[in-house]
C-alpha cells in the first residue's frame, strides 16, 4: 500500500517532529505531502511552530542560577558590590579568575593548590514566575521611601498595596461566615491555628523571633518516658530547632535576608500543599556589621485564585494578641516586629488547601457548609494569577533609616512530597512530628511510623547529627504513645 | 596567593572554555535533575573533573552533547544513592484543567513568556526535560536521545505530549 495516501492525525508524534525539522529526508517528504493536501495539518503546524518559537524565546529568558562567588578578597574587587536589578547575565562578564573560583574543587584540581578561604555562594530565585527585567525587579522591589502607612501600623493600613487585590472575593463573605467556616467557637480546634480563608484574609504575618528551647524540652520528656503536655509542644520551635542548608545573600548585596521558598504536596494531607519559607540573614562577616535590619516583619500574602484556606503551623501564642479580640476582623493580630542580625535563620511553614479543594475535608471547617466559590482570575495579569503568594520582608536599614521592602513570590510548580528537597522533608517531618504529640485536628495522616520515613528521606544530610537523634526521638516516642 | 594562572594553562584553556559556555546551562539541567542547587553543583563541578581527564579529541566539537550526558548520568547516581528515582518517574499530579486549544498562538509579550515558562514548570520531570533540551539547549532529537539513552521516538513521543500538553493549557489560561 502506498503510504503517500495515508490520511495524518494532526495528534501525530510525527507532525511535531515535522515542525521542528526533526525527520530525516524520507519521512519528511511524506508528512509533507500529507501536510500540503490537509489545510487542518498545515495550520497544526503553523501553531506547533508558533509555540515552539515561544518556547525557545521563553525559556531563552528563563533566568540562569546565579551565580556569586564571595569571601576571596584576592579577587573581590573585580565583582559588582550588589546584584544589579537588571537581568543577571553578569557572570559571563566576570573575570578569568572569578570564573575558575566558582568552581573551588576545579580550581583545586587545575592548581593543585590548597582551595581553602574562600566559599562558593549560589543564589538561585525560583526562575519560574518571571524572566528578565521583570524578575530582578520584582525580586527587589526596594523603596527608599517609606512607603504611607508604613510605620509600624499593620494589616488594614496596607490593603490598598495588596498584591492580589483585583482578584475578585466571594460575594456575601463576611468575618461571621468565616469564623463559622474555620470552626470558630468549638474547644479542641482552638489550640491550633485554624484554616484562614485567603479570600476573606489574604495577609498572614509571622514572627521574626523564634525560640527554640520546646525541642529540648520534647526531648528530655521522652527520653525520661513521660509522654509531654499538648501545650509544650511548640511546632514552629521544633522545626527552628535544625539547621537547614538556606544560602544566605551575598557580601555586599543590598537585601540583608535572602528568602527561600518550596512548595510540595503536604505529606499528611495529600492534596493540601505544604509551603516551606526559609528566611536566611546575611553570614557573619569578617568585619564586625553593624545590626543587618531593624523593625523587621514577615508578610505572607496568599493569592485567592489559587489558595482557598491557609494555616500558619505552629506560632499559636505568638500569634495571637489577647488586646485585640474584639476586633470584627477575621485576620490573626499581626506578629510583632523583630531584628534581623547576622546568620539570623528562621523557617515557616503553612499548610494549603489549593482552590478546588473541599475546604471541609478539613476537620477545622465542620461548621458551616457554605460553598465556597472559586474566585475569578480573569483580571489579574495571568503571570500573577499563577502566583501562590507572596512572602515580603518590610524592614528598616539601620545605616540609613530608609523603610524598605523586599518581596519574593512564589508559583506551585506541583512538586509531589518526594520530589521535594530533603529540607523541606525533613521540616516537614519534624512538623508531623509535633503534630502528632498535639494531637492536632489536623493530623491528617501524620503518626509516629510515617514521621520516620518522612525524616528518613531529609536525613542524609545531617551535620551534628541533629537529625538522627531526632529519628532516635521519634523512635522513642514510638515506645511510649500509641 | 591565588592567581588566575594555572600550571596547567596550556589544558586548562579549552577546559576553561567549555566551563565558561556550559557551567550555567549544565548547572540549570542538573538542578531540574537532581532537586536542588547544593548537589547540583556537585554533579556539575564532577561533570567538569570528568571533562579534564577526557583527551581533547575524544569530546572536541561535541563538548555540549557529551557535558550533558555525563551530568546526567552523575545527577541519576546521586538520586539513585538517596532512592528518589521516583521523582523521575514520570507522574505528577495535573493540576491543570482543559479547554480546546485555541487557533493562532500568538506569543509576543513578556507576560505571555512568564506564563509559558510558568506552564513548561508543571509538565511531568521527563516533560520538561525535553522540552529544555530542545527549546533552551537546542539539541536536536537525535542528540536528546543520546543524552536521555532513550530512543528517538520517544523522544519524539515526549515533546509531542509535552507541546500538545502547553498548547492546551496556554489556549485555557485566564486573559
Amino acid at each position: 500500500m502506498n503510504e503517500h495516501d495515508l490520511p495524518l492525525s494532526p495528534d501525530d508524534p510525527r507532525l511535531t517532529a515535522y515542525a521542528f525539522g526533526e525527520l530525516d529526508e524520507a519521512e519528511r517528504q511524506v508528512i509533507e505531502a500529507a501536510v500540503q493536501r490537509d489545510p487542518a495539518l498545515q495550520a497544526a503546524v503553523r501553531d506547533l511552530r508558533a509555540l515552539g518559537g515561544g518556547l525557545t524565546s521563553a525559556l531563552g529568558e528563563e533566568p540562569l542560577p546565579t551565580v556569586v562567588p564571595v569571601s576571596f578578597s584576592a579577587v573581590a574587587p573585580t565583582l559588582p558590590p550588589a546584584r544589579p536589578a537588571v537581568p543577571d547575565r553578569s557572570e559571563f562578564d566576570l573575570p578569568k579568575a572569578a570564573r575558575l573560583l566558582r568552581f573551588p574543587g576545579l580550581y583545586y584540581v587545575l592548581t593543585g593548590a590548597a582551595a581553602a578561604g574562600f566559599a562558593l555562594l549560589v543564589a538561585v530565585r525560583d526562575p519560574i514566575a518571571s524572566s528578565g527585567n521583570r524578575y530582578a525587579v520584582r525580586q527587589y522591589e526596594v523603596r527608599l521611601s517609606p512607603p504611607p502607612g508604613d510605620g509600624g501600623n499593620t494589616g488594614p493600613a496596607r490593603a490598598a498595596a495588596s498584591r492580589y487585590a483585583s482578584v475578585p472575593r466571594p460575594a456575601g463573605s463576611t468575618g461571621a461566615d468565616a469564623k463559622a467556616q474555620r470552626g470558630e467557637g468549638g474547644n479542641a480546634d482552638d489550640r491550633d491555628n485554624p484554616f484562614v480563608l485567603a479570600a476573606e484574609a489574604p495577609v498572614s504575618t509571622f514572627a521574626v523571633d523564634v525560640g527554640t528551647e520546646a525541642y529540648a524540652e520534647v526531648r528530655r520528656l521522652l527520653h525520661a518516658g513521660q509522654t509531654p503536655p499538648l501545650e509544650s509542644v511548640r511546632i514552629e520551635e521544633l522545626v527552628n530547632h535544625f539547621p537547614y542548608r538556606y544560602e544566605a545573600p551575598a557580601r555586599g548585596a543590598i537585601e540583608p535576608v535572602a528568602a527561600h521558598l518550596e512548595v510540595a504536596s503536604a505529606p499528611w494531607a495529600e492534596r493540601h500543599r505544604l509551603v516551606r519559607i526559609g528566611l536566611q540573614g546575611r553570614e557573619l562577616a569578617q568585619r564586625a556589621d553593624p545590626v543587618l535590619a531593624e523593625d523587621v516583619r514577615f508578610e505572607v500574602e496568599f493569592n485567592p485564585a489559587q489558595v482557598a484556606g491557609y494555616r500558619l503551623l505552629g506560632y499559636e501564642q505568638r500569634r495571637t494578641d489577647p488586646g485585640d479580640s474584639t476586633g470584627a476582623s477575621s485576620a490573626p493580630a499581626p506578629a510583632e516586629a523583630g531584628r534581623i542580625e547576622a546568620g539570623y535563620r528562621v523557617t515557616a511553614l503553612y499548610e494549603i488547601i489549593p482552590v478546588g479543594e473541599d475546604l471541609r475535608t478539613d476537620a477545622s471547617a465542620r461548621g458551616d457548609a457554605r460553598s465556597y466559590s472559586r474566585p475569578a482570575a480573569q483580571a489579574v495579569d495571568a503571570a500573577r494569577a499563577l502566583e501562590l503568594l507572596t512572602v515580603t520582608v518590610r524592614y528598616r536599614d539601620p545605616e540609613s533609616e530608609a523603610a524598605r521592602l523586599l518581596s519574593f513570590p512564589l508559583v506551585d510548580g506541583g512538586a509531589a512530597f518526594d520530589a521535594a528537597s530533603p529540607d523541606f522533608q525533613f521540616a516537614a517531618a519534624v512538623a508531623g512530628f509535633g503534630l502528632v504529640l498535639r494531637d492536632s485536628p489536623h493530623r491528617g495522616t501524620a503518626s509516629l511510623p510515617t514521621v520516620v520515613r518522612w525524616a528518613e528521606l531529609g536525613a542524609a544530610f545531617d551535620p551534628g547529627g541533629h537529625r538522627a537523634d531526632f529519628l532516635a526521638l521519634v523512635r522513642r516516642a514510638e515506645t511510649l504513645v500509641r | 596567593m591565588i592567581t588566575p594562572t594555572s600550571p596547567h594553562e596550556s589544558a586548562g584553556e579549552f577546559v576553561e572554555a567549555a566551563v565558561a559556555q556550559h557551567q550555567a546551562s549544565l548547572l540549570r539541567y542538573a538542578a531540574r535533575l537532581v532537586g536542588d542547587l547544593d548537589r547540583a553543583r556537585d554533579v556539575v563541578q564532577d561533570t567538569f573533573v570528568k571533562f579534564m581527564a577526557q583527551p581533547r579529541a575524544a569530546v572536541e566539537g561535541h563538548e555540549a552533547e557529551w557535558l550533558f550526558t555525563v551530568c546526567r548520568h552523575r545527577a541519576f547516581d546521586v538520586l539513585r544513592k538517596e532512592g528518589r528515582m521516583s521523582h523521575f518517574a514520570d507522574g505528577e499530579a495535573e493540576r491543570v484543567s482543559s479547554s480546546e486549544p485555541r487557533p493562532g498562538l500568538v506569543l509576543e509579550q513578556k507576560e505571555t513568556q512568564s506564563a509559558l515558562l510558568a506552564l513548561i514548570h508543571r509538565l511531568p520531570p521527563n516533560q520538561q526535560e525535553v522540552i529544555r533540551l530542545k527549546f533552551q539547549s537546542g539539541f536536536s532529537y537525535k542528540e536528546i536521545s543520546r543524552i536521555t539513552a532513550l530512543s528517538v521516538s520517544n523522544v519524539g513521543f515526549l515533546i509531542h505530549t509535552a507541546v500538545t500538553r502547553l498548547r492546551r493549557d496556554f489556549a485555557a489560561l485566564p486573559r
